[in-house]
């Protein structure tokens, strides 16, 4: 099915989760995110866990923490 | 006057008594307190901190009630391995004094007549107007529930998410027998069996962007519980009027939700999520129980023997590939080397423990259609991320041609016994849902969950067996061209 994360379309599988679309935009885009580096939240700002369920078209933001 | 009139009158009379006995008793005002957890998992080690909150909660508040919005189930070793599986959920829940919770898909994951024994122990329905079974003989689920509070009517519904397949996000074979109801096309016929009612709750189990799509198709609802999606509404909105909330997942978080109801509407409604880790009391009974449940037999229960000791992760991973490509209707299977966890396993006993360490991560089993070139393709792929193998493989063999600098550049794939793959068959390749979503190949079809932890296919795999030997095995190879 096709996800969005920050605009990206991604392709994942059917029943795939937040951290399937995560997965695919950081192979995507070539990136590594460090665990708890970054916030994940659904397109109306919500934050949401790795384990979430994901529709067709959802759409995620993943938004890097300020580094302390 | 005849009997059928006095029948009649006598019925006025009576129908008029109740009707006047129920408005004097209804409060002109009644505050609610409606805590609302979802997608809780399993996780057991919350409830000591959870129900000594509740108490709080209930020593303050005069009519408090407490739903889970589904997927009570499925996510902890301990539950999920118990002799009577997920039982410790259920009696933490009724230890919590739960009102009511909405069938979520992973209530399923145990299979029904599991579920149909954790309902008959549980002191609240598991509700789901959206699921109709084919006779009567099968499990049955509540479509809603009515609370009569100082004479005000709460009615409560639950629905179950419905995927594009038409049925929760389960493994399939958990669900025959049962037909499930696309949520927005139940709506009308909940909309006549529950137009009587002062307070309209939904308590649901199916993500975030539905229950908009409910409240849209819904302005009646009060108020949204909802589950599925694992979304922390620290602002719970106002959707089309009605207020929406969720409660991340874990046991990490809940919504407390107030209704204030005057003479029979609801007037004013808020909501906030409270963080349970700030909470500091424990409850003993929650924690004797706790106690005793994490002292769980069941992992320490043999499944299996090792007639050798299964060493290295081309060993291991032959043991995990096998396990998948038992699963109806897998032909082959891969297995990420990354993905396992220990060294060896010894000759001897096997334990289910010993399986939770060699695969702890909880990846599904994911069933990708692919061809003999997109084989190859996540084959070479693998390869390169190393240069060395990386992928173990059940049901193929596989050689990987390297050039001079160890590069992969082709794959040569022959069946277990040494002839050649069919190049115009699409087979049924089984893998890890974490090398479906972090490995790049080419495939045409995108692939679907089997709802089917990797883990559990090990320990079903090695029950069935009850004897495995790897020793000498060897399916991979790499050749300089």
């Amino acid at each position: 099915m096709k996800v969005f994360v920050n605009n990206i379309p991604l392709r994942i599988y059917k029943g795939g989760k937040v951290k399937d679309a995560l997965l695919r935009y950081q192979l995507h885009c070539g990136l590594i995110f460090e665990k708890g580096s970054y916030l994940i939240q659904d397109k109306y700002g919500n934050e949401v866990e790795q384990d979430g369920a994901l529709n067709e078209d959802s759409e995620l933001q993943l938004k890097l923490k300020p580094i302390k | 006057m005849n009997i059928e009139m006095r029948k009649f009158i006598s019925g006025i009379l009576l129908l008029a008594l109740f009707s006047i006995n129920t408005s004097a008793q209804q409060a002109d005002t009644l505050t609610l307190t409606i805590v609302s957890v979802n997608d809780m998992h399993a996780r057991i080690d919350h409830f000591p901190g959870f129900i000594s909150w509740m108490d709080s909660i209930r020593s303050c508040h005069e009519h408090v009630l407490l739903f889970s919005a589904g997927d009570n189930f499925t996510g902890n070793p301990v539950v999920d391995q118990y002799p009577d599986k997920g039982y410790p959920m259920i009696q933490l829940m009724n230890l919590a004094h739960f009102n009511l919770g909405a069938i979520g898909n992973h209530e399923f994951d145990y299979g029904q007549e599991v579920l149909r024994k954790r309902m008959e122990q549980a002191n609240f329905p598991l509700m789901a107007a959206n699921i109709k079974s084919d006779d009567a003989g099968m499990l049955q689920f509540k479509p809603y529930e009515t609370i009569d509070i100082e004479g005000t009517k709460i009615c409560i519904f639950s629905m179950v998410q419905v995927n594009n397949q038409g049925i929760p996000d389960t493994h399939p074979s958990k669900l025959t027998g049962l037909t499930f109801i696309p949520p927005l096309e139940y709506v009308p016929t909940l909309k006549r069996e529950l137009d009587s009612c002062d307070v309209l709750i939904a308590l649901t189990h199916l993500g975030l962007e539905t229950d908009i799509e409910l409240a849209d198709a819904w302005g009646d609802i009060d108020l949204i519980n909802g589950g599925h999606s694992h979304t922390l509404i620290k602002n719970p909105p106002l959707q089309n009027g009605v207020l929406i909330t969720q409660a991340g997942a874990g046991l990490k978080y809940a919504t407390v939700a107030t209704l204030k109801v005057v003479k029979g509407k609801v007037v004013d409604k808020s909501a906030r999520i409270v963080d349970l880790s700030r909470h500091q009391g424990r409850n003993a009974a929650a924690d004797s129980l706790l106690t005793r449940f994490n002292d769980n037999k069941e992992l320490k229960q043999t499944v299996g023997v090792a007639l050798d000791a299964i060493v290295g992760s081309d060993e291991l991973g032959y043991l995990m590939t096998d396990a998948m490509a038992a699963v109806v209707p897998i032909e082959l299977a891969f297995q990420n080397t990354g993905g396992i966890r220990i060294s060896r396993l010894e000759k001897g006993d096997i334990t289910i423990k010993d399986i939770y360490t060699l695969d702890p991560f909880g990846n599904e089993i994911i069933l990708i259609k692919m061809t003999p070139a997109e084989i190859r393709s996540l084959l070479l792929n693998a390869y390169n991320r190393t240069n060395s193998i990386d992928l173990i493989p059940s049901g193929v063999h596989y050689t990987v041609l390297t050039d001079e600098a160890n590069k992969g550049t082709d794959i040569r794939l022959y069946l277990p016994d040494g002839s050649p793959l069919n190049e115009n068959k699409t087979y049924n390749v089984g893998m890890s849902s974490y090398v479906a979503s972090s490995y790049t190949f080419n495939h045409e079809d995108a692939g679907i969950s089997l709802y089917i932890i990797t883990a559990q296919s090990v320990i079903n795999f090695i029950r069935e067996k009850q004897e495995i030997n790897y020793s000498g095995t060897k399916r991979t190879s790499v050749e300089k061209k």
